[in-house]
């Protein structure tokens, strides 16, 4: 097993990303296995793979993903929005606050991924323009929407029940398939060409790996950056809009934590913090993995805080093993 | 060569989901629940056999839970009142014979996002009874909905649930001896004309029952001393979702806002935000025990020490201990096919020092 | 001489980098009250050495012996303790400190009994030190304050502020004048007559000449030879240093000389002050100067990385506005910049990847990229610059050095750049590659490019540039045509 790994290794060197995202697959494999196995054995009955579990999980995670998945192409340039969460209380409460005053469904979905852009515009101007350090700015904006988000609601949730909303959280397509989960395929579709098949996704990867390089190739460094906010804004009001239809409800604690769930699941899918690194398959399964894990554990009914405990653990050691990994590459060279 | 391992990979993954799940007993949707519930002619008959067997605090003449599963989710893990509320439950559930496998439980963390999604993971579960303890009260009628749909019946504990008997607190019950218990401390510290304001640290995301926890309070104060008098010298704070830290935020910028407070009337939704809330005023170096009339609602641990600490001078007591007391035999009685009261309302006292060691004896 | 008068011997140091020998096998010894000058072109070895002796890096093999008895150097504490003080080429002054700060770093002087730092102890101390090396500097001067030459005699003055026995300058008068440079050899001729060793590295033939003993060439990792100064001469030296006739090492060839492409008038920048010239088709044109001249702030200034606040630029006649890397590029210039690592590639990426960096949206139509188009774009630079690579998928930080430069250019090829700027083409680069990127660089006069070429390599500038022009704190101060330029005159036009 060892040396077939190593010859593995070995001939895909240059190709350590891929084989990253190989191992995380397996992992998040031999993970679902293992939840089935002892649901099976300390239930007796199976609980874990059931549609009635898997597709409520995926439609609650579907939001994360999406702003993952474009919250690893900003990573990979080496910025970083963790006002994603901030954004979604405000978007969150803006959609129900507009829904009350009886604006029609569509008009307030494209109303609030406006303001969603908006509020990405906002970071990237921060960022690119005035050249705060991008952790710092979200950060100081992340404070600001979810402000905003408190003074709309009054601190206070509300319902918010609207066809059109309900239908972006809760509707099917054939029947079964809820429609965030349609949302996040074609996000994951969309995103992996740009990153794999694109100029633009091109550009990113070579600011990333190093900017000043790119910079003086003639690339617009700034201006990809700038988009990519705007994207991440977009996203994060997208997420918004699908929790606030997931819990029929807008609040501005919605999202409160949420950019480290995020930004977690990401790093897991071997993105690097500093840029340059990253996949959007790695993306997708590490916001597999970090999800099958609370739902599995809180099925074999683990306590929070154990669950809490494992998470953090299961992440130092993937991220561990990518450096263990990137280090013996090195070596070989 | 990779992407054809990866494609193979995920290839095998998706396969070895849809067998499992496609293997007998896993996709067959529990029986629907065919017990009808029994138009029982005592009503309540069967609950109150039970809560006569709870209320022992032993095991159960009768084992009428061994059959059946139950799934719990608490507010927030961690924190005295909930471990207490849980532990009773624990205990309950053994008592009426209940399989400790079959008692389901997920850790909401004060985070409606978390509550929808512990939601789901324990109705893959099938359970019998949902027992949904979540603190906003607007998110737990898409809960209700979807457990509606299962055909499984909710217990709400606390914060309402659409459709579903409330056990718990009554609020405005509770606040209202809350305040009658301030009245009390205020006429012996020199009536009415010697306090400058009367604060209530709300929690409005609790929704409008839990906002009875406060203004049962300011109502007390209004039908003793009339609202004309009362009304000028409330001032309502947003505490948060129930934890210490807001609660001292909000404050804060009470105390800041209002420099000449000096006497004050102070309570707050539950023991956590009151800790906060002394912190602040202590903080501030406006503390003084005599000029501060405090009087809070739970008495969990943390109320118990800051009781005897001489931090309050009364609480409400919620007796989370005995909650599990009145949410088994409820349950149980559902499982059964019986009925349950829509209101079940735990009984409260007030604790002093006087009284304290009466209730929760000194370790 | 006797074995009693070695103070320092390095024997048969080996170290490897991955894939590089950088040391194989060096021999050196240093005899007390010497000077003796490494010489060697970049990438011969010199710095390796050095480092080694300063415990910056563990040697693989090979034996220290210092007075005799050998020593192991594993930290720069070791070889402190051991009486080896170095001075690098970038200085490691703390600007906001004072003089007498600097010089006692680390190991201020505190009062007897008390753990106080005893400021007048130090100042008068430092006094003393900058006395005897017949400096006039007063202590209390801010760093900041001070000029660079002025900053190297307190790191000279650090360096002695505990015993010295060895003293190591790496490229000292990088970024000196000449008159500094006398009054930096007049210390040395102090020290020495105090019995210190010095190790002097230096590519510059004329200063070894001047003030070393014995000189060591290195190249490509090996030591080639060590000779009494007094008995060799430029051309030996030369000779040794590159390995071949000199010649042989520069090629040059007549490529014609036709029409003005650029055209600068006036440019003012940041660190570049009013500077004209222009640039004709098939020229090589050298631009020389000393660090901190404003060489590289002019090449970002036409470049577009640094803004330019007045002058203007034409283009084939036609005035251009070059506000950032990407008009510079649609102006058709192309950038082969300082370091290749930091600025030239993307190192994580590919060859191919680096190759096209500059000119992605040729890459196919639309929103994709499409990737024969790419393969077939790099294969055909890889094939016509001869880049060495295993292939055009591999990462380009595993190239060499020469090969990255390749890359570099070859981007800028592929872009259909005319006037290409190259800052330190062939700086790190082993000699044989060298020679490549000199006849590369004619190749593509006589396919009508035009080149600017700043270098501070003298035999490499006076062999390969047209014409010279020479820098100076952001001015031009002087300007020659091939056959009139010598090295002393580049060297005094660049310190007016």
């Amino acid at each position: 097993m060892a040396e077939t790994r190593l010859q593995e290794s070995n001939k895909e060197r240059k190709k350590v990303g891929i084989s990253n995202t190989l191992m995380l697959f397996i992992v998040l494999v031999i993970m679902i296995a293992f939840f089935g196995i002892t649901s099976q054995i300390k239930f007796g009955q199976q609980f874990f793979f059931s549609i009635l579990n898997i597709i409520p999980m995926l439609s609650n995670i579907s939001y994360i993903g999406i702003i993952a998945c474009i919250l690893t192409m900003l990573l990979i340039t080496g910025e970083m929005d963790f006002s994603i969460g901030g954004n979604i209380g405000l978007t969150s409460c803006l959609a129900a606050l507009l829904l009350s005053k009886g604006i029609n469904g569509v008009l307030v979905v494209l109303i609030c991924l406006a303001v969603g852009i908006l509020m990405g515009v906002f970071n990237g101007f921060i960022v690119t323009r005035l050249g705060v350090n991008s952790i710092i700015a979200t950060i100081g904006t992340m404070s600001i929407w979810r402000g905003i988000g408190y003074t709309l609601s009054n601190g206070e949730s509300m319902l918010a029940f609207n066809p059109v909303i309900d239908y972006l959280g809760r509707g099917t397509i054939f029947k079964y398939i809820p429609f965030p989960i349609i949302l996040f395929i074609i996000v994951i579709i969309l995103t992996y060409i740009i990153m794999n098949r694109s100029k633009i996704g091109r550009r990113i990867y070579a600011i990333g790996v190093n900017p000043m390089a790119s910079y003086l190739s003639g690339t617009n460094v700034k201006g990809i950056k700038f988009l990519l906010f705007i994207f991440c804004g977009a996203a994060a009001s997208l997420g918004g809009l699908i929790l606030t239809s997931l819990s029929a409800v807008g609040m501005p604690q919605h999202g409160q934590g949420l950019e480290l769930t995020v930004v977690s699941a990401v790093i897991l899918g071997g993105t690097a913090l500093s840029g340059g690194k990253g996949q959007i398959l790695g993306t997708l399964a590490g916001v597999l993995i970090l999800s099958i894990l609370y739902n599995g554990l809180t099925m074999l009914n683990i306590m929070y805080f154990y669950i809490q405990i494992i998470r953090g653990i299961v992440l130092i050691l993937v991220v561990a093993t990518y450096e263990i990994r990137q280090s013996r590459a090195l070596r070989r060279v | 060569m990779s992407k054809t391992k990866l494609i193979f990979i995920l290839v095998l993954a998706v396969a070895l989901i849809a067998t499992f799940s496609i293997m007998p007993g896993c996709t067959t949707a529990q029986a629907a629940t065919e017990k009808t519930v029994a138009e029982s002619e005592s009503g309540y008959a069967l609950y109150e056999q039970l809560r006569g067997y709870a209320q022992a605090n032993k095991e159960w003449p009768e084992k009428l839970a061994a059959d059946y599963s139950l799934a719990f989710t608490n507010i927030m893990g961690g924190i005295p009142f909930c471990e207490s509320v849980w532990q009773n439950v624990q205990d309950q559930w053994k008592f009426a014979g209940g399989d400790p496998n079959k008692l389901y439980y997920a850790d909401n963390q004060y985070d409606a996002t978390m509550g929808l999604q512990n939601a789901d993971i324990l109705l893959a579960k099938k359970p019998d009874v949902f027992i949904n303890f979540q603190f906003d009260s607007k998110v737990n009628s898409i809960i209700s909905n979807k457990f509606s749909a299962a055909n499984i019946p909710i217990i709400a504990v606390d914060v309402p649930t659409p459709g579903a008997p409330f056990m718990g607190v009554n609020n405005f019950q509770v606040a209202y001896m809350a305040g009658e218990k301030a009245i009390e401390l205020v006429e012996a510290a020199g009536g009415i004309d010697a306090i400058d304001k009367i604060i209530l640290m709300q929690m409005p995301s609790g929704g409008e029952v839990v906002m009875l926890r406060s203004e049962g309070f300011y109502q007390a104060f209004a039908d003793k001393y009339g609202a004309d008098k009362i009304d000028p010298m409330t001032i309502r704070g947003d505490g948060g979702a129930g934890e210490a830290e807001q609660a001292n935020q909000a404050l804060t910028d009470i105390l800041s806002a209002n420099p000449d407070i000096e006497n004050a009337v102070l309570t707050s939704v539950n023991e956590q935000t009151m800790s906060g809330c002394i912190a602040a005023v202590q903080t501030a170096g406006r503390w003084d025990p005599e000029k501060w009339i405090v009087v809070t609602q739970g008495c969990d641990e943390t109320g118990q020490q800051q009781l005897r600490d001489g931090l309050t001078d009364a609480s409400v007591a919620y007796f989370p201990e005995k909650y599990g007391e009145y949410l088994i035999p409820a349950s149980v009685a559902l499982m059964n096919g019986a009925l349950v009261p829509p209101f079940l309302y735990v009984e409260n006292e007030v604790i002093t020092l006087d009284n304290i060691d009466e209730y929760y004896p000194a370790k | 001489m006797t074995e009693n008068n070695i103070v320092l011997k390095m024997e048969k140091i080996t170290k490897q980098f991955p894939g590089v020998l950088a040391l194989d096998s060096v021999s050196i010894d240093l005899k007390k009250g010497e000077v003796l000058g490494i010489l060697g072109e970049n990438g011969a070895g010199k710095s390796t050495l050095i480092k080694i002796l300063a415990g910056n890096y563990i040697k693989d093999s090979g034996e220290i012996f210092i007075d005799g008895e050998k020593f192991e150097i594993n930290n720069p504490g070791e070889a402190m303790a051991s009486g080896i003080r170095v001075i690098y080429q970038e200085l490691n002054t703390l600007n906001n400190l004072t003089v007498a700060e600097n010089i006692f770093i680390g190991e201020q002087l505190v009062k007897t009994g008390l753990k106080i730092v005893d400021w007048k102890s130090m100042v008068k101390k430092s006094k003393i030190i900058l006395e005897s090396l017949n400096v006039d500097l007063n202590p209390k001067a801010v760093m900041e304050d001070l000029s660079v030459s002025e900053k190297q005699v307190v790191e000279i003055a650090k360096a002695l502020s505990k015993e010295a026995k060895i003293l190591v300058m790496d490229e000292p008068t990088a970024a000196l004048s000449e008159d500094d440079t006398k009054s930096l050899f007049r210390i040395i001729c102090t020290l020495k007559e105090k019995g210190v060793s010095i190790i002097y590295i230096s590519h510059r033939l004329k200063e070894i000449f001047e003030i070393t003993d014995r000189v060591t060439v290195l190249r490509d990792g090996k030591k080639v030879k060590t000779l009494v100064t007094a008995e060799t001469n430029t051309n030996e030296l030369v000779s040794l240093m590159v390995g071949r006739d000199i010649k042989e090492m520069y090629p040059k060839r007549e490529v014609p000389i036709t029409e003005t492409v650029m055209e600068v008038k006036g440019l003012i920048a940041e660190g570049v002050n009013n500077i004209s010239f222009n640039l004709k088709r098939g020229e090589i044109l050298g631009v020389f100067g000393l660090l901190g001249s404003g060489r590289t702030s002019l090449v970002k200034a036409l470049f577009g990385a640094n803004p330019i606040k007045s002058g203007e630029i034409f283009i084939k006649g036609k005035k251009v506005s070059i506000k950032s890397p990407r008009r510079a590029r649609d102006s058709k210039i192309g950038l082969v910049p300082l370091d290749r690592k930091m600025e030239g590639l993307a190192l994580a990426l590919g060859v191919k990847e680096n190759i096209t960096l500059a000119n992605i949206n040729d890459l196919g139509r639309g929103f994709l990229i499409n990737k024969k188009t790419e393969a077939l774009k790099a294969e055909k630079w890889a094939d016509s610059l001869n880049i060495r690579t295993p292939s055009i998928n591999t990462e380009v930080n595993s190239l060499s050095g020469g090969n990255q430069q390749k890359v570099v250019l070859a981007r800028w090829l592929e872009s259909g750049s005319e006037i290409i700027i190259l800052n330190e083409p062939t700086r790190g680069i082993d000699v044989g590659a060298k020679i490549e990127i000199y006849k590369l660089m004619q190749d593509l006069c006589e396919k009508g490019a035009a080149i600017i070429m700043i270098s501070s390599e003298l035999p490499e500038i006076l062999s390969i540039a047209d014409r010279i022009i020479v820098m100076s704190k952001g001015r031009f101060t002087d300007q020659y045509t091939k056959n009139e330029a010598t090295e002393e005159k580049l060297l005094s036009a660049a310190c007016l």
